[in-house]
């Protein structure tokens, strides 16, 4: 029988091979070629031998004969003649299966330097009681740095056996082999352990009591766990006696706190009034467990004899007990003398203080020395609990703090209660501009839709003319949190009926319209454009401008057609730049119709460089149109030739040829040498697109929460119906790498893992003929050609192209390709041709990325 | 190239070597250290902590500009078994605070027996995080250490016992715990948002696979006696030491070495910080082929945990290194955070209407470390103590285990036995002396 593994190695297939095998024991031949071959290995060397010796020792758990063989197999691996990798992973077999059978083999191993380290790792866990008896006596003939090896196993192994021999050890010259001596002493821990640790603590030699303290320390934990408390507390008494090393006492010290009666605390109250500044702080912590109802009380009455660092300790743990007495003792000290304890006095009462803290705080901001302090008071205010109690005393302090204003509007601000919107909108009158400016942040915050009208008024009423622009921003905002758009032109427009009764207040009040953004509020805007009064009618043509969607282009065009300046005819054409790049209704067409339109309107230069940046964006060939001629135009020459190179990307895959002539122009130009090298290599990409098609539409992503890739291949989604409605299609960007033109990347444009998207290609056909659809796709695709599935591959993995093949015949006219291309993970990208029955190039068809007209 | 058993210096550092330590405290540059006025304790606001650096590789560069941030952290010493590492690290330290200062240790004991040394970071590789750990608090020094906390149950169980036993300090670089989007999840699921949680679906990417290497001589500048440190020595293999996350003494793989962060996650929404599972189990595991690769750990695989409240967690080690999320599955929905992007999704969607935006990701660990800082102040445990650790940690050991024995396993996480007798063998390793735990 072979023993080898399969080198496909998923484990899971060799189930029924496994199974077979552990039928019966394994034959001892093979077990002998295994021995022989895994003998031989080092590192670089083949591992199947290892390999399968953790098979088998695997497979091997529950049939104690196959075990039983299987380790006589590990214990003649350890044989001399084998490696020390060899012997080393034997060894590390043996320390998860080893039991007394293979202690001889191993205690060859413990007397050579070499291999003491690894025969300790084959023993550590074996659970026999001889291997103690191995270890002790190995002791005596091996050289020091094993010997080290030998203590700290028998230690870990709780040897109890070994401790004459350990306590021996602890005499030794050699450093290493008293601190395994000792600290093994510790881990056994037994009487006689107890008795040679306590010993050594005061013998007198300070690297050994040091060593001693450590080791008592575990001991004293296994001595709890006995359950004998009290020698365990005599122990950590002596520990925390003042001569112990500050890490000593402190840890003597917490276990003591853990193990007292009372929770520890009269002996944290007795360190705390010590003079150790070690000691104090883990005193102070144990106050958060302590479970006496007093105990708050007992240790705020300490806090004056504290320094002021641990004073802030201490009022971090009143914090956390957060009763009565423990906000008592934070609220006094909110007006301490130093600096630092009152900060930790304020942050404390902001986790647990209530209505009853505000008159504390306030107090202390009144006398607040500098700015940081201050805004320490403020965020304490904004989190203090207690509801609208709090709220109310707070904005009352508006009327009676001597503190500036602004600070405590914004604690209102944060605490985000409207019930203090009354109060906030008095402010919003203010002539100081900075408390102004505030009350209007916290009112766009705050403010409720009843309360909108009056904000607005307060907006056109504004009385500190400096905080124009922050209340203009903060009623927009307030505006803008309505939901429905009718509700928000039905409170402007009122305002502006109603309320905005000067030239300036009905200003601000028709700059807010746009925020409205409806036919009601685009009508009022239209009207205002033609009030008599200049600043009126330019405010309408800002409002324009600022509109939120393409509904106001077509008045925008109107406007610079008809302006009375050339600053009216600059803003409006800019509003048109703005919306023609903002997705609409309109179809690439249609905005592309309306930038020739506004070509035609624009009459310098600086305008005409407007509208070709704006170009820029209208991923459709017809932008491309427009562009060309402006290349010849030494004024706008570098603009255009930047907007050709930047649509070239998008439009060479749909519109190859005339992208390549604009691109082939602009290289001529004396324009940027870094643009015109731009176009070059744009050129030379697309004359490296052969006869892949780039001419296509794409839609997606697709997916479904949950759903990996490999699933929703078999999904069908919108683009598969013949009558899908709502699928969005747009051009796909060409490729842009030299060395694979033709990868359509899919991930560049969507992004995303386990998804779907679908794209779609025209080829017209002179006459009908045979033909080859060629795909390559990362990961999954499924091809239709006419509406039948010629390509249907759920696959993982890079693009190749011509990955899938089709045969097709191509009929007169239009012909429809339609991929769908499926996303797993990492790449995702597509590439497609159609080519003759043998592959070569088939001449005379030609590709279109839009639908037959 | 010979075995050696050679042990590390004195363990406890002899009269000599600790005068010598001590006379360098004592002509270092003069920034008192919170020892002195009481850290370890009772340290003042303003007084510095005192910090040394333990293992100064890649992932120690990354997160001590974190450490240097701080105006009361002082950075004065560095120890790597590496001496290019060593240099750098103390080029780095040297640049922040514009002078020469920073002292260098091969060996970290040496950095632990210097009096003005409060706090270290320990980021070593894995195999070195609890003994490196251990040796420092009963030094009396508290720690921040890289994850995971140890490579063995029983280590880290060991290590938990030893920080409370000195009262030490320790924060486990688990620092998606003081992120904004993980605590947002954990918020929205504590609040019973998704409804009632019944899966954990976690996802981590493919670990490598280390192709065979001859052994060659250990580099200048190497200490790879010290590098090995508790692992059972063998042979200086390039490949071998530079791909330790793929070996059983050294790393356990990836799911081990990343999933700890994810299992912390779940721990910690699910309020079992102070259990874990009841079951473990590992399935679909794809190992390197012994014919082209000398590495020992899955490349990919699922790990799955069963709690006695009957919630799942899986662990899915498959996909690219940017596909790792985990996703809290309940019966009124699910909320996901991308740990590539930090970005939340959830559904219903609602439930992220209450996602403030903007927060520190998990490159960022200065929220982490502060937390550290904090707790050594107050004398208080820090977000991810031991405890929380050791029980991260556990988990996926579990499935370690589980995986290499090709069984489900039961586990009490009380008495932290399997009901395994093979599986309870692997709780522990012992270590090559004079290391211990």
């Amino acid at each position: 029988m072979n023993l080898f593994l399969n080198p496909t190695m998923k484990t899971r297939s060799l189930g029924i091979f496994l199974s077979l095998l552990l039928l019966n024991t394994v034959p001892a031949a093979d077990l002998t070629q295994l021995v022989a071959d895994a003998a031989k290995y080092e590192s670089g060397g083949p591992v199947e031998p290892l390999r399968e010796f953790e098979r088998l020792v695997r497979e091997s758990g529950g049939n104690a004969a196959q075990r039983a063989e299987v380790e006589a197999a590990l214990a003649k691996l350890l044989a001399p003649k084998s490696t020390f990798e060899a012997r080393r992973f034997a060894c590390v077999q043996l320390a998860n299966i080893g039991t007394e059978a293979s202690l001889p083999a191993i205690e060859a191993l413990l007397k050579d330097p070499a291999t003491t380290g690894i025969a300790c790792l084959a023993l550590g866990s074996n659970p026999s009681p001889k291997v103690n008896d191995l270890l002790r006596a190995a002791l005596g003939s091996v050289s020091a740095m094993a010997r080290v090896q030998l203590l700290v196993t028998l230690g870990d192994r709780a040897d109890t056996a070994a401790v004459k021999s350990l306590v021996e050890f602890t005499r030794s010259a050699d450093p290493a082999t008293v601190d395994a001596a000792i600290g093994s002493l510790g881990k056994i821990a037994s009487a006689e352990a107890l008795a040679e640790l306590a010993t050594l603590r005061q013998r007198g030699d300070l690297e050994q009591a040091h060593l001693a303290a450590k080791a008592s320390l575990v001991a004293a934990d296994k001595v709890v766990q006995r359950g004998d408390r009290a020698a365990a507390v005599g122990i950590y008494e002596q520990l925390l006696a003042a001569a112990q090393p500050a890490q000593i006492r402190r840890a003597a010290l917490e276990a003591l706190l853990r193990l007292d009666d009372d929770g520890g605390e009269k002996r944290a109250l007795e360190a705390l009034r010590g003079t150790n500044v070690v000691l104090k702080p883990s005193a102070i912590a144990r106050l958060r467990a302590l479970k006496a109802a007093d105990a708050s009380e007992k240790f705020a009455k300490e806090m004056a004899k504290l320094t002021s660092s641990e004073q802030v300790l201490l009022l971090e743990s009143l914090a956390a007990r957060n009763d009565a007495a423990a906000r008592a003792a934070i609220a006094d000290k909110v007006s301490a003398e130093d600096a630092a304890v009152r900060k930790a006095a304020v942050v404390a009462l902001a986790g647990v203080g209530d209505a009853a803290s505000v008159p504390v705080l306030a107090k202390a901001l009144n006398a607040a020395t500098n700015v940081d302090e201050q805004q320490t008071i403020e965020m304490a205010l904004a989190s203090l609990k207690g509801g609208d109690d709090v709220d109310k005393q707070i904005a009352a302090l508006l009327q009676t703090a001597s503190v500036p204003k602004p600070g405590l509007i914004n604690v209102l601000s944060r605490r985000g209660n409207s019930v203090v919107v009354p109060a906030l909108l008095v402010e919003a009158d203010s002539t100081d501009a900075a408390t102004a400016k505030a009350a209007f942040r916290a009112l766009a915050k705050l403010v409720t839709p009843e309360s909108l009208p009056v904000f607005a008024e307060k907006l056109a009423k504004l009385k500190a003319p400096e905080a124009q622009s922050v209340a203009e921003a903060a009623v927009a905002q307030a505006v803008a949190k309505l939901p429905e758009a009718a509700l928000r032109s039905e409170i402007i427009l009122g305002v502006l009926k109603d309320r905005a009764k000067t030239v300036e207040g009905r200003c601000v009040i028709i700059g807010l319209l746009p925020v409205c953004g409806d036919a009601k509020a685009l009508a009022a805007v239209k009207s205002a454009r033609a009030d008599q009064e200049p600043r009126i009618h330019d405010a309408a043509v800002r409002a324009l401008a600022d509109w939120p969607d393409a509904s106001a282009t077509d008045t925008l065009l109107e406007v610079a057609q008809t302006a009375a300046t050339d600053t009216e005819r600059v803003v409006a054409l800019r509003g048109c730049v703005r919306l023609l790049g903002t997705p609409g209704d309109y179809s690439a067409q249609e905005v592309a119709a309306r930038f020739q339109k506004a070509m035609g309107l624009a009459k310098n230069t600086d305008e005409k460089k407007l509208l070709l940046g704006g170009l820029a964006s209208v991923h459709d060939p017809i932008a491309m149109k427009l562009v060309e001629p402006y290349l010849s135009d030494a004024t706008v020459q570098a603009e255009a030739a930047q907007a050709a190179v930047t649509l070239a990307p998008h439009l060479c895959g749909a519109s190859r040829d005339a992208t390549k002539s604009a691109l082939q122009k602009v290289a001529d130009l004396p324009v940027d040498k870094r643009l015109k090298q731009t176009a070059s290599d744009l050129v030379d990409v697309i004359n490296r697109f052969a006869d892949f098609i780039t001419a296509w539409q794409v839609t997606g992503p697709f997916l479904q929460q949950g759903v990996e890739g490999s699933a929703l291949f078999h999904m069908p989604f919108p683009p598969e119906q013949a009558d899908a409605k709502d699928v969005k299609w747009q051009f796909m960007p060409a490729g842009t790498s030299k060395e694979r033109p033709w990868l359509l990347d899919l991930g560049k444009l969507y992004g995303g893992n386990h998804r779907v998207a679908y794209a779609r290609a025209w080829i017209h056909s002179e006459s009908e003929q045979p033909a080859r659809l060629e795909v390559g796709s990362d990961d999954g695709v499924e091809a239709w050609f006419n509406g039948q599935v010629v390509i249907s591959a759920n696959r993982g993995g890079d693009v190749a192209p011509g990955a899938q093949k089709a045969n097709v015949t191509l009929k007169p006219g239009s012909n429809l390709v339609l991929l769908k291309v499926v996303q797993w993970t990492a790449g995702w990208g597509f590439c497609g041709r159609v080519a003759r029955p043998d592959g070569s190039t088939l001449q005379g068809i030609r590709v279109e990325a839009n639908p037959p007209k | 190239m010979k075995p050696s058993l050679k042990p590390s210096r004195s363990v406890s550092l002899n009269r000599r070597s600790f005068l010598k330590t001590a006379l360098v405290a004592a002509a270092a540059p003069l920034v008192v250290p919170g020892s002195v006025l009481g850290l370890n304790g009772a340290t003042a606001p303003s007084n510095k902590i005192v910090f040394g650096g333990i293992g100064m590789g890649n992932r120690a560069m990354f997160i001590l500009p974190n450490f240097l941030a701080f105006q009361e952290i002082h950075f004065v010493a560095v120890s790597d078994a590496r001496e290019e590492r060593r240099q750098n690290a103390k080029k780095a330290v040297n640049q922040h605070y514009n002078n020469e200062d920073c002292r260098e240790y091969r060996d970290f004991r040496e950095l632990l027996a210097q009096k003005d040394i409060d706090a270290v970071l320990i980021a070593t590789g894995n195999r070195w995080h609890s003994t490196a750990s251990m040796f420092a608090s009963r030094a009396g020094k508290d720690i921040y250490c890289e994850k995971p906390i140890s490579l063995t149950i029983r280590e880290g169980r060991e290590l938990v016992n030893t920080c409370r036993r000195y009262g030490t300090i320790y924060q486990s670089g688990t620092q998606r715990r003081s992120t904004e989007s993980y605590s947002f999840a954990r918020e929205m699921v504590r609040q019973g948002k998704v409804g009632k949680v019944h899966t954990v679906e976690m996802q981590l990417w493919e670990g490598a696979s280390i192709p065979h290497q001859k052994p060659t001589a250990v580099p200048p500048g190497w200490d790879y006696d010290m590098w090995l440190g508790p692992v059972p020595w063998r042979p200086f293999v390039r490949v071998r030491v530079d791909g330790w996350p793929y070996f059983w003494d050294t790393g356990e793989g990836m799911h081990t070495d990343m999933g700890c962060h994810y299992t912390d996650q779940m721990q910690w929404v699910l309020g079992t910080d102070d259990t874990g599972p009841v079951e473990f189990e590992a399935a679909d595991l794809v190992w390197p082929d012994p014919k082209k690769f000398m590495s020992e750990t899955a490349i990919s695989g699922t790990f799955k945990y069963r709690f006695a409240s009957g919630v799942q967690g899986i662990i899915n080690q498959r996909g690219a290194f940017k596909d790792r999320y985990i996703r809290y599955i309940g019966d009124e929905g699910w909320i996901q955070v991308d740990d590539e992007t930090d970005l939340v999704t959830a559904e219903p969607k609602s439930i992220l209407q209450a996602k403030q935006a903007g927060g520190v990701s998990w490159a960022n660990a200065g929220a982490h470390v502060r937390n550290l800082l904090d707790s050594i102040r107050s004398r208080t445990p820090t977000k991810c103590n031991p405890e929380v650790a050791h029980r991260a940690q556990t988990i996926c050991e579990g499935t370690t285990i589980a995986a290499r024995l090709g069984k489900k396993l039961k586990w009490d996480p009380v008495k932290e036995q399997f009901d395994n007798d093979d599986a309870n063998r692997m709780l522990y390793r012992q270590p090559r002396a004079p290391w211990r735990v």
